[in-house]
């Protein structure tokens, strides 16, 4: 099979040359989960397209299962993004295909409860479980979604072990792969080809359609006149991933962001479009993650095998749906380089802990941030260089989950039979029972950088709903104030999911997308 | 020639380690690390000035068993700053900034302070001033000063944990063979 770099409408930026299409019916900016749907969907309905990608486009021949190539390749800051108070670490990709080339492939539905609080908050009322489930087949069926059928590894068959033992709900995971050999590279991009990523599926699609792909290419800001977008400056980026100063100027009928929920907001900052209500970038969502570490008596080698293939929803809903923030339990892949930047301590502690690394098991809550008054997210800013930050507070009301996680953890780390449970708190050192680690973590302070706090899922910025005083974008993805700037990403979550967002994303976008190529026919 | 002086240097300071000695860089005096600093890398971020620093930090940030595997299978140390320095050219701006800023911290106000009181300088403090040091930052109640260790930490770490022959420290047998 022909290697995408080499497609004809592939131009990679950073090479020196000047685009060759300089105008389009749409442009979309953003490969991810959103972009990938939104250029396989316009393409079939004959729309012309370009796509910008600020990150490279690397394909499986490029995916060595290597730390030291794979983070500055394909993550956003090179896997050390972190919050502006540098509280949360955020792992989030940046290359053709977004954060479908990196993630370890979860797949699960919208809750109904999550759709619900949406309806009620902020009037999504045709976002109805019914009235989406065509559109989460359509995706299932498309990038063939299916709970794992092969046996999990051992850091989720513990997971599943500990909650068996203590009655806790544990399912197994769905996941979007073809072919699946079972290596746990999934974090590094796949090197087969395997997992059914927007690399491998929609985006080559919408090039052989006739979609025009810029690489290496950030959209530096939109240029409007008369209520319309009207023109895109785009700067070419280099192989570092850091801005040149070739700047480039294209024209469409229609803009569509999907640069991810850091990434949308930041174009729009810097295009100082109308916010009379101060939308822009607030209400952005983290999934914040507590996470416990144990060692384990078996060999648990977390670096092996399908990378997330149990969870348990137990705690999601523990105080319901506004109540005290719930959590969704799910393990980590621990290799080298990820492994030793989770261990805070530094000299012989930190080798011994690490010496550990095969019996080593992590368990991780995801806190449902978003729908409750003490978590109304980050507000995304943009620094002296114009490159976005986010500012996201740990709230109190976080602050209460981190410590009932943690005790969760440890209780179920303990039951599977773990030797020693540490919690990711720089004041923990191991515990050597349920009893000990109770004692440990209720006198822990809870505090930022004290305690490590990570995000794989970054929603909202952009939110959508029915009111201006609430949201940036409409329930079609529309921006409130002007025609032709629409919204297509994790951004329009109007709050965090409590699930994976990947299937949400493939499911929402795919039917904004279809109801914008019929609007504009 | 070059690797094989480094590589001398490295011996006895890992034999220091070995023996107990609590100086871990009295090989290192400033001649030595010259030849440490003797790198055909070409750096694009880190100083002279910083990369002292992360060699005199690195030994203790690692601690004896991680250098030792180095030394054993003839890895320089300077490729910890290598690696450092080619890990921080994918960094944005800012965060770029805010390294200048602990780095220069780091050499010029700290290695001052330390002068007048604790310690001579980077290139011939001891093990314990530097664990002293490190620790300081991270007991810290200033959240900063715990995220300059945790960064420095994080660093160094990495740009050990990346290396394939580090890989026997943490019994990992490396990726697939496709």
């Amino acid at each position: 099979m022909m290697d995408l770099k080499q497609h004809v409408n592939h131009q990679d930026l950073s090479r020196g040359e000047a685009p060759k299409v300089l105008e389009a019916d749409v442009i979309v900016v953003g490969t991810g989960a959103g972009g990938g749907m939104v250029a396989d969907i316009l393409s079939q309905s004959g729309l012309r397209l370009i796509m910008l990608e600020e990150g490279p486009l690397k394909t499986a021949q490029d995916f060595k299962m290597k730390e030291a190539i794979a983070y500055p390749d394909l993550y956003q800051e090179a896997m050390a993004r972190r919050t502006k108070d540098k509280a949360i670490s955020i792992l989030q990709g940046r290359s053709v295909g977004g954060s479908t080339t990196v993630n370890w492939t979860s797949s699960f539905r919208t809750p109904e409860q999550t759709l619900s609080y949406w309806q009620h908050e902020f009037g999504l009322t045709r976002l109805t479980p019914d009235s989406m489930a065509p559109w989460f087949e359509r995706a299932e069926k498309q990038l063939n979604i299916t709970p794992w059928a092969i046996p999990p590894n051992q850091n989720n068959q513990v997971l599943m072990d500990g909650a068996k033992a203590l009655g806790w709900k544990a399912e197994i995971i769905p996941r979007n792969v073809k072919g699946c050999a079972n290596l746990g590279y999934c974090g590094m991009g796949c090197p087969i080809g395997a997992k059914q990523s927007m690399l491998v599926t929609t985006i080559p699609a919408a090039m052989e359609r006739g979609a025009h792909l810029y690489s290496r290419t950030r959209c530096e800001r939109l240029i409007q006149r008369a209520g319309r977008i009207e023109q895109v400056d785009i700067r070419a980026m280099d192989n570092n991933g850091q801005p040149t100063d070739r700047v480039y100027r294209l024209k469409a009928n229609h803009i569509i962001l999907a640069g991810g929920a850091i990434g949308s907001p930041a174009v729009m900052l810097r295009s100082e479009l109308e916010d009379p209500h101060q939308r822009i970038g607030r209400r952005t969502f983290l999934h914040p993650v507590a996470a416990t570490v144990a060692d384990m008596k078996q060999r648990v080698d977390p670096y092996s095998g399908a990378p997330q293939s149990v969870y348990s929803d137990e705690f999601l809903w523990r105080d319901g749906v506004s109540g005290k923030v719930g959590y969704k339990l799910e393990v980590p892949p621990i290799h080298p380089v990820l492994g030793s930047s989770i261990i805070p301590f530094h000299g012989l502690e930190h080798a011994k802990i690490m010496a550990g690394l095969p019996h080593m098991h992590a368990s991780l809550a995801l806190m449902r941030d978003g729908f409750h008054h003490g978590s109304v997210g980050g507000q995304v800013e943009l620094d002296d260089y114009l490159a976005p930050v986010l500012d996201y507070p740990v709230t109190d009301y976080l602050w209460e989950g981190v410590t009932h996680a943690m005790l969760t953890m440890a209780e179920l780390q303990f039951a599977a039979g773990a030797k020693r449970v540490r919690p990711m708190h720089m004041d923990a050192p191991w515990v050597n029972s349920w009893s000990e680690a109770q004692q440990q973590i209720r006198a822990l302070t809870q505090k930022n950088i004290r305690t490590l706090l990570f995000s794989a899922h970054v929603m909202g910025g952009c939110g959508m709903g029915d009111k201006l005083e609430n949201s940036v974008v409409n329930e079609q993805g529309r921006f409130h104030h002007l025609d032709n700037l629409w919204v297509m990403d994790g951004s329009i979550l109007p709050t965090s999911l409590g699930v994976n967002p990947q299937l949400t994303l493939y499911a929402l976008i795919s039917r904004l997308a279809t109801g914008f190529a019929e609007s504009v026919k | 020639m070059v690797q094989r002086r480094e590589l001398l240097k490295w011996t006895l300071t890992s034999a220091s380690l070995l023996c107990g000695g609590v100086i871990v860089n009295q090989y290192w005096q400033s001649e030595d690390y010259e030849q440490l600093l003797e790198d055909e890398h070409s750096y694009g971020f880190l100083q002279q000035e910083d990369r002292i620093i992360l060699l005199a930090l690195a030994p203790v940030i690692l601690g004896p068993s991680l250098l030792q595997n180095w030394q054993q299978k003839r890895v320089p140390l300077s490729r910890m700053t290598k690696n450092v320095d080619l890990a921080i050219g994918f960094l944005p701006a800012r965060t770029q900034q805010e390294l200048r800023e602990l780095f220069d911290l780091l050499w010029n106000r700290l290695g001052k302070l330390l002068l007048a009181g604790v310690w001579a300088s980077w290139s011939s403090a001891s093990q314990n001033t530097l664990n002293d040091f490190l620790t300081g930052w991270r007991e810290s109640w200033l959240p900063l000063l715990n995220s300059g260790y945790l960064g420095i930490q994080q660093l160094v770490m990495a740009a050990y944990y990346s290396e394939k022959p580090s890989w026997e420290m943490c019994g990992y047998d490396g990726p697939w063979e496709l």
